[in-house]
C-alpha cells in the first residue's frame, strides 16, 4: 500500500501583520506551518499505516524554508518526502507541479486536506485526480478501506454522502476527520534521518500562471469603533440606544 | 463579447449568479442538469439566461462532480464558451477545479465579488487580506459563494434546448445519503446573527442566549470549536471560512474573540457589536459597538431593557 499525501508550506496565519498606511500584509519573517487540514490528512495515512501497514511519501510545493517545514511531516509519521523548493505560482500550477511528482510513483492512494487554512481555495485535489484521470472524492470526514476500494462518509451542506471508488484516486479530508498527533521528541529527532528529496521547479517541466493578482490588500474597515468599559446597567443602557438608533432590532 | 454559462446545482444561487452576470456583453447561456430539469428550466429565462440547456438523464440525478464536469465541458466545447460561472458550493468547489483542468483554464473559487473587466475578488491568507485577481487563461471557471449576489429579476426571451448526448458513467459509486440532522439554521439567509464563541463556559449557558436571540429575531451562530470540537451546536450554524458566510443587518458577537477564520464569514455585516471580556480582543477592531465586560453579566442586562424592564 502506497499513500501520497499532498501538503502544503503556509505562513503561520497568527503572526502576520497589516501595514497601516498601504493596508498591505507584512510577510517577512513570519515562520511557516503545515496547513492544518494537510496535517488531517496525513493523520488518516498514519491510521491507515498503523493498521494495515503503508509506506507514506510526502510531497509539497513548497519555498524557502520548505525543508524545515516538511520535517514535522515526517516526525508525525510520513517515511520519505519529495519537495519543490523554489514553487511559485497559483493553485492550477501547484496542482501540475504535484502531478509531475507523483506520476512516476506507485501509488493506490492520495490524500489532500479539503483546502489550505491561507487560500482555501481547495483546486488542488479535483485538478489532481483530473489530471492524473483518477476519480476524487471531496470533503471526507470518515474514511475507511475495503480490499481495492475505499469507502468515505462526505459532508455536504444538507446531506452526508456515503461513497466508494475503486483505488488509486484523490481523497480530500476536513478537519473533522481526526485530531493530528503531536511528534514526540523521539520522533523529532528520527525524522532528520527521513529521506527528503528536493528538486527544482525547472526539473518538472515548464509551467504558465493561471492567474494575476492585481491587489492583495486587508480590507478598509469603516467601522465606528465605539468601546464601552465599566459601569454595567448604564452602559448596557448606552449600548441598547446606540443600536435602536441603527434600527438593528427593526422587523 | 463571449459566451457565459451559469450553472449551479442550486437555482437559488444560480438565479443570483445569473443576475449578476448582466454586467458582462455576450450570449448568456445556462445550463439545467438533474430531476426535473424541463421544469425548473423555464424559471431560469426569469433571470435573464437567453439559452438554456436542459438534460433530465437519470445518471444527472446524482451530482458526480466528474461526470458533471464532463457535461459541462462538452456543453462548452459545443457553443464556443469561455466564461463559465458557477456556484461556490461544496459540489460546487469540487466541480469548478475539475472543469478548469479539463479545460486547462483559469479558476477562482469562493469568489465574492467581480468588476465588468472580469477582475474578480475573494479572501485570502485566512480571511486577512481581499485579493484581486485576473483570469490570463482562455477559458475560465469562476465559483461564486452562495449569496454573494441579490437575485434580480431580468426576463427574457430564452430558447430552451433537449441536450442530446449520454452523460459518462460515473466512477464512485453513492452508497447511501443520510439527512443531515440540523436543526432550521439559516445563517445564510439571517438578518440578525448573534455569534457565540469560547466565552461561552458551558453548553446550558447556551439558553440564554437563546432567549435573546428569539427575542430580537435573530439566528445563533458559532465559532468552530463549539460546534465541530464541543458538539454544542450544530455544524451548519458555523461561521466562517470553512463555514457559513452571511450578510445580516446586524452581528453580535458574544464571546467571541474575533479570530481572522471566523470573523471572514460576517465581515460585510451592516453592524456589528461585541461583547468580550478582554478589551484587545480583535473582535473589537472590527465591531461599531462594543462592551468590554462579562457577557453573562451584560446579557440579561440588554435583555431586560430590550423587554421594557
Amino acid at each position: 500500500m502506497d499513500i501520497v499525501v499532498c501538503v502544503k508550506q503556509i505562513y503561520d496565519l497568527d503572526q502576520i501583520r497589516i501595514k497601516k498606511e498601504t493596508r498591505e500584509p507584512i510577510l517577512e519573517g513570519v515562520p511557516f506551518k503545515l496547513s492544518d487540514m494537510d496535517r488531517n490528512a496525513l493523520e488518516e495515512a498514519i491510521r491507515i499505516k498503523e493498521k494495515n501497514g503503508a509506506r507514506i511519501v510526502v510531497v509539497s510545493a513548497g519555498f524557502l524554508k520548505v525543508r524545515e517545514t516538511i520535517k514535522g511531516a515526517l516526525a508525525m509519521g510520513a517515511d520519505e518526502a519529495v519537495v519543490v523548493t523554489d514553487f511559485a505560482g497559483d493553485s492550477s500550477v501547484a496542482s501540475d507541479v504535484l502531478a509531475t511528482l507523483i506520476r512516476p510513483m506507485a501509488t493506490n492512494l492520495i490524500l489532500c486536506g479539503e483546502g489550505s487554512s491561507d487560500n482555501y481555495s481547495g483546486q488542488v485535489p479535483p485538478r489532481l485526480a483530473e489530471s492524473l484521470g483518477l476519480p476524487c472524492i471531496t470533503f471526507v470526514r470518515e474514511l475507511s478501506l475495503e480490499g481495492t476500494k475505499v469507502k468515505a462518509k462526505r459532508d455536504l451542506e444538507d446531506c452526508f454522502e456515503i461513497v466508494e471508488t475503486e483505488m488509486p484516486c484523490v481523497v480530500s479530508v476536513t478537519s473533522e476527520i481526526n485530531e493530528a498527533r503531536l511528534p514526540s521528541l523521539t520522533q523529532i529527532l528520527k525524522a532528520s534521518k527521513k529521506p527528503i528529496r528536493e528538486m527544482k521547479m525547472v526539473e518538472c517541466g515548464t509551467f504558465s500562471k493561471s492567474l494575476e493578482s492585481v491587489e492583495n490588500l486587508a480590507p478598509a474597515t469603516e467601522r465606528k469603533n465605539i468601546i464601552l468599559e465599566g459601569g454595567a446597567a448604564e452602559t448596557a443602557e448606552q449600548f441598547v440606544r446606540s443600536l435602536e438608533k441603527e434600527g438593528v432590532f427593526n422587523v | 463579447m463571449s459566451n457565459i454559462l451559469v450553472f449551479c446545482e442550486r437555482d437559488d444561487v444560480a438565479f443570483e449568479i445569473l443576475s449578476a452576470s448582466s454586467i458582462v456583453s455576450g450570449t448568456t447561456f445556462a445550463a439545467v442538469l438533474g430531476k426535473n430539469a424541463e421544469e425548473r428550466a423555464q424559471t431560469y429565462s426569469l433571470y435573464g439566461a437567453t439559452k438554456i440547456l436542459v438534460s433530465d438523464h437519470p445518471t444527472l440525478n446524482n451530482f458526480d462532480a466528474e461526470v458533471y464536469a464532463d457535461t459541462l465541458a462538452r456543453i462548452i466545447e459545443k457553443n464556443d464558451i469561455d466564461i463559465i460561472f458557477c456556484g461556490s458550493t461544496r459540489r460546487g468547489r469540487e466541480l469548478a477545479p475539475r472543469l478548469a483542468q479539463r479545460l486547462s483554464g483559469s479558476c477562482i473559487t469562493d469568489v465574492s465579488g467581480f468588476n465588468e473587466s472580469l477582475i474578480f475578488w475573494r479572501y485570502t491568507l485566512g480571511g486577512t487580506t481581499q485579493e484581486k485577481l485576473k483570469p490570463t487563461r482562455e477559458k475560465m471557471v469562476i465559483a461564486f459563494l452562495p449569496k454573494a449576489f441579490d437575485k434580480i429579476e431580468r426576463k427574457v426571451l430564452s430558447d430552451i434546448t433537449q441536450i442530446s448526448f449520454e452523460p459518462s458513467v460515473p466512477r464512485t459509486k453513492i452508497i447511501e445519503r443520510q439527512k443531515k440532522s440540523l436543526g432550521q439554521a439559516n445563517i445564510e439567509d439571517a438578518e440578525r446573527i448573534v455569534g457565540v464563541g469560547r466565552g461561552i463556559v458551558k453548553k446550558e449557558d447556551l439558553v440564554l442566549i437563546e432567549e435573546l436571540a428569539r427575542f430580537i429575531g435573530a439566528e445563533i451562530g458559532c465559532t468552530r470549536p463549539l460546534a465541530a470540537d464541543f458538539g454544542w451546536l450544530t455544524e451548519d450554524r458555523i461561521i466562517g471560512l470553512s463555514g457559513k458566510k452571511s450578510k445580516p443587518k446586524f452581528y453580535l458577537a458574544l464571546g467571541v474573540s474575533g479570530q481572522i477564520q471566523h470573523t471572514v464569514g460576517i465581515r460585510d455585516a451592516k453592524v456589528i457589536a461585541a461583547i468580550d471580556k478582554n478589551k484587545d480582543a480583535p473582535i473589537f477592531r472590527m465591531a461599531d459597538y462594543g462592551i468590554v465586560g462579562d457577557l453573562y453579566e451584560y446579557v440579561p442586562l440588554i435583555l431586560k431593557r430590550l423587554k421594557g424592564g
